[in-house]
């Protein structure tokens, strides 16, 4: 065997048994503090989570229904409006009419 | 406190029967994680992703099997989801830097290993993991179980839900494979 080849070998076989005096990384005194803290974020995230999948629907559905009754309500008012307007004239109209060939009538 | 009442404590939300067992277990998950990831905030992180899906699914686990197996099963896939993240945000990362919209990131990992530990070890480490990474994914487990946590063939067999003759099969292997990978490194090293 070569040289290079025992070499080669003698790597691989140190880089094989690095592992064997690993040591554990040392643990983290605050790790379960840590831990409890994201689990309430999770919990309140969960809180919001109701907020956002239920009550802010229910709460832009209302808010459309709202905005289309005031449209629709508005819409009607004016349009009564214009048919009290328009049936003043009407009105109006017919009466001038009459006291008109009232006045003719009375002249001849 | 014994396991199966340890369990029917968490089962029934105890603060403090949750709190022993993440004492308990606490070490041993970040040990196996580093096993995966190389780095000790990292494998924190998914220990961490481990104890929150035992805290939440601890009420479908079965009194007859045994929690530490459970729990390295967790620890596993959440160390291998972790992976492939890294992975993925890598390769786009890397497609980012190729069409020129790299955000300048800090490439600069933190430190993986033990400061005391000799310079010419670290190295044959960080060869020795990357040669690990590129293993086929069971012979990563079984590997990584086997060095970093010591455990026997049973206990790997079962975190492993295989058999024992398979899990000796699979570090036959991974042996083998590792051998091959790295006098490959190393006589590219050579040239």
């Amino acid at each position: 065997m070569s040289r290079n080849q025992n070499d080669l070998n003698k790597k691989v076989a140190e880089t094989l048994n690095s592992l064997d005096n690993w040591e554990r990384p040392n643990s983290n005194p605050y790790f379960f503090t840590k831990l409890n803290e994201r689990i309430q974020a999770d919990k309140e995230e969960k809180q919001s989570g109701f907020f956002s999948t239920w009550l802010q629907p229910a709460l832009f559905t209302l808010l459309v229904f709202f905005n289309v009754y005031t449209v629709y309500n508005f819409t009607y008012e004016q349009n009564t409006e214009e048919t009290e307007i328009s049936a003043y004239i009407d009105l109006f109209q017919s009466e001038s009419e009459t006291n008109s060939e009232d006045y003719l009538s009375f002249d001849q | 406190m014994e396991e199966s009442v340890l369990i029917k404590e968490l089962q029934k939300g105890t603060a403090s029967a949750f709190e022993s067992l993440v004492k308990k277990y606490q070490d041993r998950v970040i040990n196996t994680s580093f096993g995966f990831v190389q780095n000790t905030q990292d494998a924190e992180d998914v220990a961490q992703e481990v104890f929150i899906e035992v805290y939440k699914s601890v009420q479908d686990f079965r009194v007859d099997s045994k929690i530490y197996t459970w729990i390295y099963q967790i620890a596993v896939r959440k160390s291998l989801d972790f992976l492939r993240k890294k992975k993925r945000k890598k390769r786009f990362s890397s497609i980012k830097r190729f069409v020129g919209m790299d955000i300048v990131e800090s490439t600069v990992e933190s430190s993986n290993y033990d400061p005391q530990e000799s310079l010419e070890n670290k190295e044959r480490r960080k060869v020795l993991m990357d040669a690990v990474d590129r293993l086929p994914e069971n012979q990563k487990i079984a590997f990584t179980l086997s060095k970093y946590e010591d455990l026997s063939y049973k206990e790997i067999a079962e975190v492993m839900s295989a058999s024992i003759p398979s899990v000796e099969s699979l570090l036959f292997r991974a042996k083998k494979n590792l051998k091959k990978d790295l006098e490959k490194v190393y006589r590219n090293k050579m040239i």
